[in-house]
């Protein structure tokens, strides 16, 4: 324009009549016009040289991106492979520092890519930790102050150049990261969690509706059929086979003697009672007594009498010792035997207390009950009518009652496994939760001098010092305890856990007299109901709050829109929108199961056999949203479940083919490769395999009030059940389980069962965690500048 | 007269560079246009891709790849796209606006580690009218899938 104008008054200057006025304009035309034609050009010049850089930048986007995704992969690869300088680089306390980069290797791929494109790669990269914030706990978890920020979650910062055409190009991008447990805290310490079975109780807590107490015993073990002929249980059908769910001790000296790798227990609700009926076994000596080798032609006894120790009766101190005695005499001589002790009594008197577990030769109308042809029966010491205890009344009331034939059914769920036999190792030091009771009864029978004996008959509104007498040709004798404290309370005969307690009326360290607890610590040598305040885990995380309460709010799935919880879902790395995409993620089609970390899949999930060896398996937690199908988890050992066995009587635990594989799987199995498999919404858990080794099942979130299969074993499983790790669900519904379990054939003679045994390596005192790359980029920066020594 | 005729003369002479210099600086703004949708074009194409999972974005590459060069108002993510801004002179103006625009995608995998290098190719007519000159634009990006230890 500067031009243009000096132009305009030159012409008007020039204008005159005078002639060559048209050559003139012409000439300024074509000035004018050439000009424009030159701006144009130029203009067009600058924007053909913008398009040229906004494709360079294009170009220098895409590689930039797929270098920082180069790198990002390479992170991903190493960073949960113990050992490593980036698995110890992202567990260590956070702080925002720089990342060693020496571990990445460019890709063949990005080499290509820049040879092709003339980009020059900038190497090393800059990897640095860009903060971090401590995850968080539901409330009720309190996590011990040495594993504080170990889960957390931040940023990494990736900053890579790359040189085209006289330019660097810079891109500054971060990714998130979380690191998280790779089991659940707190649940992974139990073998089994079951928050809600208390309702599988049935409304009496006994008889046809009680789907716990429902295993047939007879001569000291669970026949295989159940066919009684003398109960009629409404979900236990005669001619079906059953076996019982017996969660076994550690095949460990070490770990059977600690309460805190044993693996708990938890029957809830804690609000609920459980009464568990305990198993009994009337034959000699030898096959009921703790420390008796046998013959070792017998198979083990499925009693469980040996959980009732001396010093749950206050008439006997801890030194006493039970023996098979003769309680009382039949008409014809002959005598009522069970496992007892005889208590002395003032003038040299003797009361027999005998101790029973439910057994079938208990109920009178069995033609082989021990009480047959004798003067006495249960019901002769247990007292009838409005004197007699709850439970018994509801088994026994003419006309109402569900029969005395429900004395035959023990619990389905044995949680101290068989009875201990070898003396040296006595009673599994195992905590059970919640309020869990024994049930068995107790006869006592007076022995006056001159014979003549009298059934101490239970009466709990008996005044406590009106023992009772008798009168032998013409002499009269009392009952008299040795020591004045003792009231006729303590001697008398009973149904112990004999009524329905509701733990809500009174607290647990206030159990009315008569209960027996299931949990026994056996260094302590006490009976106590254990509640969340007992708990610790092997890692030190206490629990301030009811287990099942825990355990809700770390599993809860928040809709759309609400704040998101502090629990399981703040812990989430991936999404998969089917479990075809899931497994596809973990390397199924190249032999791996790399999950490490906290998952999440859409839908159902049918997982194939895993055969690959443990350290192709990266441990996680595996949420479903949908139904969940497992077959075999055998991690690459040579497993068959059909010679799965313990070890011979006299070292059943710490022998045999059970005990060597434990010790191997104890080694080789950690937490870095435990997998764990939640159904988030109570769709059932269906298990299709015989084996199933590390694995940790959770089922917690019911879709129905009323118990229902939510861990369930497949009808096409043929061969032994062997499960290692725990379970964690509302309901078993045991009467369905058990009966899965009696279409397999036992693999050993002393446990016929499947064996459920804890891996002492889900209560580690260490955890182990994953780190989770998360793919979503923040912080996205690209920039260019003229490159050092490079003229444009 | 004479005078006024070597004028003309002179400034039809002088008029010919200059409209030819105009015409190719008009080509010029054109196909700078073309060139730059082009690019957005091939932009979308690759960040839809990289959106997708791993192995979907496998078979999808793979299935635009079979394809071969097509138009790419062909292709069902575009014409969802179109079908999602439901105005009918936004759609005849894209339609307009595209209606010469081909596309081309290729791969390569690394299936050990898991790379897939994405191709797209943008094709677009220098002259409207002709489609004998055809310039284009090529992106391509890796795709990183998970490794599993």
């Amino acid at each position: 324009m500067r031009s243009a104008g000096g132009i305009i008054p030159i012409m008007m200057r020039v204008l005159s009549p005078k002639k060559g006025n048209i050559t003139i304009i012409l000439i300024g035309l074509v000035s004018v016009m050439l000009i424009m034609v030159l701006g144009l050009s130029r203009r067009m010049s600058s924007h053909t040289q913008l398009l040229t850089l906004s494709d360079y930048t294009q170009l220098s986007r895409y590689f930039l991106e797929s270098y920082a995704g180069d790198i990002l992969q390479q992170i991903s690869l190493d960073v949960n492979k113990p050992g490593s300088t980036l698995y110890n680089a992202f567990r260590a306390p956070p702080s925002n520092r720089a990342l060693d980069p020496r571990f990445y290797k460019q890709s063949g791929m990005l080499s290509e890519m820049a040879e092709e494109l003339n980009i020059e790669i900038q190497s090393p990269p800059t990897i640095s930790f860009a903060g971090s914030e401590e995850i968080g706990y539901p409330p009720g978890f309190e996590c011990p102050p040495h594993l504080k920020g170990n889960e957390k979650r931040g940023l990494l910062e990736i900053v890579c150049k790359a040189k085209f055409y006289g330019r660097m190009y810079t891109l500054r991008v971060q990714y998130p990261f979380t690191v998280v447990m790779r089991m659940t805290p707190v649940l992974k310490d139990f073998i089994l969690f079951a928050d809600s079975i208390a309702r599988e109780h049935g409304e009496s807590k006994i008889g046809p509706n009680d789907n716990i107490n429902i295993m047939l015993t007879r001569d000291g073990k669970h026949p295989p059929d159940f066919d009684s002929g003398i109960v009629n249980h409404n979900r236990m059908r005669p001619g079906n086979k059953y076996r019982p769910m017996v969660m076994l001790p550690p095949l460990d000296p070490v770990e059977y003697a600690s309460a805190a790798v044993s693996g708990k227990v938890f029957l809830g609700p804690s609000d609920d009672s459980v009464y568990l009926n305990l198993a009994g076994d009337t034959r000699e000596e030898e096959l009921d007594t703790v420390g008796q080798a046998g013959s070792g032609l017998v198979s083990a006894s499925v009693g469980e009498m040996f959980l009732v120790s001396p010093d749950t009766f206050k008439v006997f101190d801890s030194a006493s010792k039970y023996q098979y005695m003769t309680v009382f005499q039949k008409p014809d001589g002959s005598s009522v035997r069970m496992m007892g002790m005889e208590v002395p009594l003032k003038y040299s008197q003797l009361a027999k207390m005998g101790i029973l577990g439910f057994s079938q030769e208990i109920v009178p109308q069995y033609s082989e009950s021990i009480f047959s042809g004798a003067a006495y029966t249960v019901e002769h010491f247990l007292n009838s009518g409005d004197n007699a205890c709850e439970f018994w009344r509801t088994l026994k009331d003419s006309g109402t009652g569900y029969g005395e034939g429900f004395m035959a059914l023990a619990s389905g769920l044995k949680l101290m496994g068989l009875k201990p036999d070898d003396i040296n190792f006595g009673h599994v030091n195992r905590q059970v939760f919640g309020n869990v009771l024994s049930r068995f009864f107790v006869l006592t029978f007076w022995w006056p001098p001159s014979g003549g004996g009298v059934p101490l008959k239970y009466d709990e509104t008996r005044s406590p010092t009106d023992f009772p007498t008798t009168t032998v040709s013409l002499y009269d004798y009392k009952f008299e305890p040795l020591y004045a404290h003792l009231r006729f309370q303590d001697f008398m005969s009973r149904m112990v856990s004999g009524k329905n307690w509701n733990p809500r009326m009174s607290s647990v360290d206030n159990l009315p007299e008569g209960f027996m607890p299931f949990n026994y610590d056996p260094i302590k040598s006490t009976k106590r109901i254990l509640t969340n305040a007992d708990f610790t885990s092997g890692d030190g995380f206490k629990a301030n709050d009811k287990l099942e309460n825990l355990m809700r709010s770390w599993f809860r799935v928040t809709e759309d829109g609400t704040p998101q919880q502090k629990g399981i879902e703040a812990r989430v790395g991936k999404s998969f929108a089917s479990g075809q995409e899931f497994l596809e993620a973990v390397g199924i089609d190249n032999d791996k199961f790399m999950v490490n970390g906290i998952v999440y899949v859409a839908g159902s999930l049918k997982v194939p056999p895993l055969k690959m060896k443990n350290e192709n398996i990266g441990g996680g937690i595996v949420l479903v949203d949908g139904p969940i199908e497992l077959d075999s988890i055998t991690r690459g050992y040579n497993l068959n479940t059909d010679d799965f066995k313990l070890g011979n009587y006299g070292a059943m635990l710490f022998q045999g083919p059970a005990f060597d594989y434990y010790q191997k799987w104890k080694t080789e199995i950690t937490q870095e490769n435990f997998l764990t498999f939640v159904s988030l919404r109570g769709d059932p858990i269906t298990i299709k395999g015989e084996a199933l080794i590390g694995v940790h099942l959770v089922n917690l979130n019911a879709r129905q009030p009323s118990p229902y299969g939510q861990i369930v074993w497949g009808p096409s499983i043929r061969k032994e059940i062997v499960f290692c790790g725990g379970i964690a669900c509302n309901y078993l519904d045991l009467p369905d389980r058990l009966l899965e379990f009696g279409q397999v054939e036992s693999s050993c003679r002393h446990l016929r069962a499947p064996f459920f045994i804890y891996h002492s390596a889900m209560a580690s005192s260490q955890p182990a965690y994953a780190v989770q790359m998360m793919e979503n980029m923040r912080g996205y920066m690209l920039t260019a500048e003229r490159a050092p020594g490079d003229d444009d | 007269m004479i005078e006024l005729l070597v004028g003309i003369t002179i400034f039809g002479l002088a008029m010919v560079p200059l409209l030819w210099l105009g015409s190719s600086t008009t080509r010029g703004a054109y196909s700078v246009g073309k060139h730059m949708m082009a690019s957005q074009l091939a932009a979308s194409f690759l960040d839809s891709l990289l959106g997708l999972p791993y192995k979907e974005c496998c078979e999808k590459i793979a299935e635009l790849k079979g394809q071969g060069r097509t138009g790419v108002l062909q292709n069902q993510d575009l014409q969802t796209t179109l079908q999602v801004v439901n105005d009918e002179g936004i759609q005849s103006d894209m339609e307009t606006s595209f209606r010469y625009f081909q596309s081309e995608f290729n791969f390569d995998e690394d299936e050990d580690d898991r790379i897939l290098r994405l191709n797209v190719e943008i094709y677009y007519r220098v002259v409207e009218g002709d489609d004998s000159v055809l310039a284009s634009v090529r992106l391509s990006v890796l795709k990183f899938g998970d490794r599993n230890g």
